[in-house]
Order: structure tokens, then C-alpha cells, then sequence
């Protein structure tokens, strides 16, 4: 690990630093709300999420939408040491790491238990993990209760976590699931159920908070944030981390992006 | 030998062993938020690139690219800072090492092989090399999206893997396209052929290839000179191979900017 600011510039110039370029064409949006851009075509490629309860998965590097990089060599770590980016239109975008998935979920008032992967196989003990839904199929009219039954960071099972998903959510929308009050985190989900049931269809993500970083750019410009001296964050990749984007929408489209993540091993 | 503090970066520059290469070219494209290229384009220093019509090579000595002197014996030359700005509007440039180039590539439906050398001499492992396009020539009409496929070997060795560029509609010339590699492929070591999915009435284009890990945006203002440091703004300081290519793409927040300029700071050790 890193112990000083030395100790990252003489990784970098024993060639310990990578660069993972990206590039994201654009999709619709409507400003002040966050988009999903993991089914985006560009590099890396759209990915997918595997279709049904049966089928809930753990993502990692090698996961066909994630930035590809190398893990750190033995007895090292990686850290993020900066994220810029830049694109045709004024927004705010996000990179994380995506622990897990499950796509192709309707919307029904009854219990859909995950029978696939449930737990994460990064951040195991659960501390700052959250979730998120991504509208892969606009949703119908009403706003609808979604819960999702998890355990949480201290293995206490039956816990519950909601959002009200907004009515005729259009596709790629992002919304954030609430934790039960007191908790920290979330070990694995095992079910799923909603309130009513209108149209639609939803993916459920499991990111980490410490790996959830957000970077501003300003239309037809480029800017660069500095994980180390700029921002003291330093944030620590696990191995195979599956590093992934979503922008908070200014306007109706997301316009194309384009930037890189500069990573080193110390 | 490498830089073991930051210490050691200040000391290099102050004992003479820093350089500065200077870019300016004109005549630039004039689409607005589209990447181009300025390897091609007027300009002193440097003047402007051709690209070969067989694969080959790019280094330091190639009509075209940045001026720059390699690291002396035992020291690696790192970059330390970036800056750039275009008259009228702001915008973004690319500095980059461009390791091999194959050009003025016409359009065809069928498998048509890359001849002369397919492979760089910098970063030799592939990890990180990856493919872009350039309209050599301003396409003409026919049936878009045209996609273009590149047969590539893998940073592991593997022959055959695709590489994909959409040309959504017709490009002009200079336009610059970004792919997708096979995933997970990490990197290219060699390009064998291509293919297109239809052939418009006119144009064509150049392959080329270069490293994620010297591929270095700058951003600026209208008409603002921006400079950004890339060891303690940004702890960056990529490594300029030894006969590095260095180039430029641009992107523009506006069309019709002029001039575009920068330099890009250097330091062995």
C-alpha cells in the first residue's frame, strides 16, 4: 500500500500506474435524474445483467460492460488515483464498482426470492454496501413500493430495503434504494417484492460506498479529479473490481463521454 | 533507474535533464464536439503527418510527430505537465504515443489483410494497446452504420479477436472513431486484417494504434491556456517510451477554431 506521496510517484515511474480509457455514446435522460449508462454502447462495451431470480450473478472485471484493468501484483493494492472526464454536455458522473446483479425483474406484489449468487464476492462483510435499481423496461403509471429483503452488515437477516419507484420511469433510470434505519450495509438479498404491479422491468445492483465516486464536468470540456492531493480519498479497487459508470442527468440527453481512470499498485 | 520521490522530479528538471516540445497547428476541421485528428494537419511544430498506405511504425523520427529526445542511458523520460488552448473556444486535446498506423484504407465487404508490419515497437506486451480510426477521406453516401471489423491478436497472444468501429453516418475527413475490443481482451499485440459491413460510394480511412497508459487529455477554456501538472495536480507522470510518437486529437466545444496550441513537458530520470 501506498505510504506516502513518494511512494505513488515512484510506483507510477516503475510503471505500477494503469489508465482505463472510456468513451459512452449518448442516451436519453431527463435532467436531475440519474442514468445507468452499464447498457450504453461505447467502451467498454453495453453489458448486460443476467435475466431472472434464478439467475442473480456477482460482477466482476472480466463481466462484459466493466473497464478491463490487471489486479495488483502480489502484496500490493490498488488504489484510484484520479478520475476525469468530459463530454458534450454539462453533468455529473459516477464511477463504482458493481458487486452484483440481477436483471429482467418484473414488477409483482409477490415474494421473488434470488436463487442465484446473493452475496458479493468484494466487500464481504458488508459495510457501506447499498443498492440500486436501473429501469431496463419503462415502468407504467402509479408510483409503486419496491421492497428487497436483505441481510445486513452484522448478519441480521429479514431486513428491508425500499424505494418508491417513480411512475412511468423511462428506460436506463437509476434509483437508489433506502436501508432500514441503523444500518450500515448489506451482507446478501434474498427476495424481492412490490406493491403493485405495473409495466415495466428493473435490473437490482449492489454497489460500496467507498468505491462510488462523482465527477462534474462542464459542456464541451474536460476535468480531471485528483483522488490524492485534490481530494484526500485514495480509494482502495479490490481485486477484479467491476468498475462501471451512471451520470445525474442535467438535460434530455447525456450527450457522449469520454475520460479515463488512472489506477496504481502500491 | 525511475523517480523514487517527487524530490527527485524537481532536481531532474533543475539539473538540465527536463525538455519541452511545442505543438501548434492550424487549419483544423471544423465539426463541433467530435474528436479529430492532428496528425494530419498544418502545423510547425510539428509539420503535418501522412500515414502509409502498409502497416507501419510511428516513432519520434516519423514526418509529423512532436519533437522529443529520448532518455539517456539508465533513465526513463516521464511527462510532468500538459497544457493546451485554442483560439476562440474551448475545448480538448489528446496527447498521445501513436505506435503504428496503416492508411488511406478503402472500404471492402470482404477480409482484406493488413500488409507490411502489424505490430508496434513500444509496448510489445499489447497490454493497453488499443485501435482508433481516421477518415482519411470524407465517406460518401451509402448504407450507415457502417461497421468496420479489425482482426487483431490479444495481449495473451490469441489471433483472431474482432475489433468493432461504428461510422453512424458520413464522417468528414480527419474524423476521428474509437472502437471496442473483444471483451475482456485487455490489449492488441498485432492487427491481421479487416472487413466492412457495406461500402459507401467514396472514402477512406486509417487504422492506428496506441496506449491507454500515454493518452493524456488536457482540457481549456475559450481562448485560455490551460496546463495541467501531472505530478502533483494530478499523479499521472506517464512514461514516454523512448522514440515516442507523440500527437494530438482535438475536440472542440464550438466549430471553427483556427489555431490550436500546447506543450508537453518532460523529464528523465
Amino acid at each position: 500500500m501506498f505510504t506516502s506521496y513518494d511512494s505513488i510517484i515512484a510506483a507510477l515511474s516503475a510503471g505500477y500506474g494503469q489508465d482505463l480509457l472510456y468513451n459512452k455514446v449518448t442516451i436519453t435522460s431527463v435532467a436531475a435524474n440519474w442514468y445507468t449508462l452499464w447498457y450504453t454502447n461505447g467502451s467498454p462495451g453495453a453489458g448486460t445483467a443476467p435475466s431472472g431470480v434464478a439467475n442473480s450473478a456477482v460482477c466482476d472485471s472480466s463481466t462484459t460492460g466493466a473497464m478491463s484493468y490487471g489486479n495488483a501484483n502480489g502484496g500490493r493494492q490498488m488504489s484510484l488515483l484520479s478520475f476525469g472526464g468530459g463530454g458534450q454536455t454539462l453533468n455529473n458522473l459516477i464511477l463504482y464498482d458493481r458487486l452484483w446483479h440481477c436483471g429482467g425483474l418484473p414488477f409483482v406484489t409477490s415474494t421473488q426470492t434470488f436463487t442465484g449468487a446473493t452475496a458479493p464476492t468484494r466487500y464481504t462483510n458488508g459495510v457501506g454496501n447499498g443498492l440500486f435499481i436501473e429501469i431496463t423496461t419503462a415502468s407504467g403509471g402509479g408510483g409503486n413500493t419496491l421492497s428487497v429483503s436483505y441481510t445486513n452488515q452484522d448478519g441480521v437477516p429479514g431486513r428491508t430495503a425500499s424505494v418508491v419507484v417513480t411512475a412511468s420511469s423511462p428506460i436506463n433510470r437509476v434509483q437508489f434504494l433506502t436501508l432500514e434505519s441503523g444500518d450500515t450495509g448489506i451482507q446478501s438479498v434474498q427476495s424481492y417484492s412490490c406493491a403493485n404491479t405495473p409495466a415495466g422491468a428493473f435490473t437490482l445492483v449492489m454497489y460500496n460506498q467507498s468505491m462510488f465516486n462523482i465527477l462534474p464536468y462542464p459542456a464541451g470540456g474536460y476535468t480531471e479529479r485528483d483522488m490524492v492531493l485534490q481530494v484526500a480519498q485514495l480509494p482502495t479497487l479490490p481485486d477484479s473490481s467491476c468498475l462501471a459508470l451512471m451520470m445525474f442527468a442535467s438535460t434530455t440527453s447525456t450527450g457522449y463521454v469520454f475520460g479515463k481512470v488512472k489506477i496504481a499498485e502500491g | 533507474m525511475a523517480f523514487i520521490s517527487c524530490k527527485e522530479v524537481t532536481e531532474a528538471i533543475n539539473n538540465g535533464y527536463g525538455q519541452t516540445s511545442v505543438f501548434m497547428k492550424t487549419s483544423l476541421p471544423t465539426n463541433a464536439q467530435q474528436w479529430f485528428t492532428l496528425w494530419r494537419q498544418a502545423g510547425n511544430p510539428p509539420d503535418a503527418g501522412a500515414v502509409p498506405s502498409t502497416g507501419t511504425v510511428c516513432d519520434s523520427s516519423t514526418l509529423g510527430a512532436m519533437q522529443i529526445q529520448d532518455a539517456g542511458s539508465g533513465k526513463k523520460l516521464h511527462a510532468y505537465s500538459i497544457g493546451a488552448a485554442a483560439l476562440n473556444w474551448g475545448g480538448v486535446v489528446i496527447l498521445y504515443d501513436r505506435l503504428w498506423h496503416a492508411g488511406t484504407l478503402p472500404f471492402q465487404t470482404s477480409s482484406t489483410l493488413i500488409t507490411g508490419v502489424t505490430a508496434p515497437n513500444r509496448y510489445t506486451s499489447g497490454i493497453g494497446n488499443c485501435l482508433f480510426l481516421e477518415t482519411a477521406s470524407g465517406q460518401g453516401s451509402g448504407t450507415y452504420p457502417i461497421t468496420v471489423s479489425i482482426s487483431y491478436t490479444n495481449e495473451i497472444g490469441t489471433p483472431g479477436r474482432i475489433a468493432t468501429f461504428e461510422i453512424t453516418s458520413a464522417f468528414a475527413a480527419n474524423r476521428v472513431i474509437f472502437g471496442l475490443l473483444q471483451s475482456p481482451d485487455r490489449g492488441v499485440q498485432s492487427i491481421q486484417s479487416y472487413s466492412c459491413s457495406s461500402v459507401p460510394n467514396s472514402g477512406t480511412f486509417n487504422i492506428v494504434m496506441y496506449n491507454q497508459s500515454m493518452f493524456n487529455y488536457i482540457g481549456y477554456p475559450a481562448a485560455y491556456y490551460l496546463e495541467r501538472d501531472l505530478i502533483y495536480q494530478v499523479a499521472h507522470l506517464p512514461i514516454v517510451q523512448n522514440g515516442a510518437c507523440l500527437s494530438g486529437l482535438f475536440w472542440s466545444a464550438e466549430a471553427s477554431p483556427s489555431f490550436v496550441w500546447g506543450t508537453i513537458k518532460m523529464v528523465q530520470g
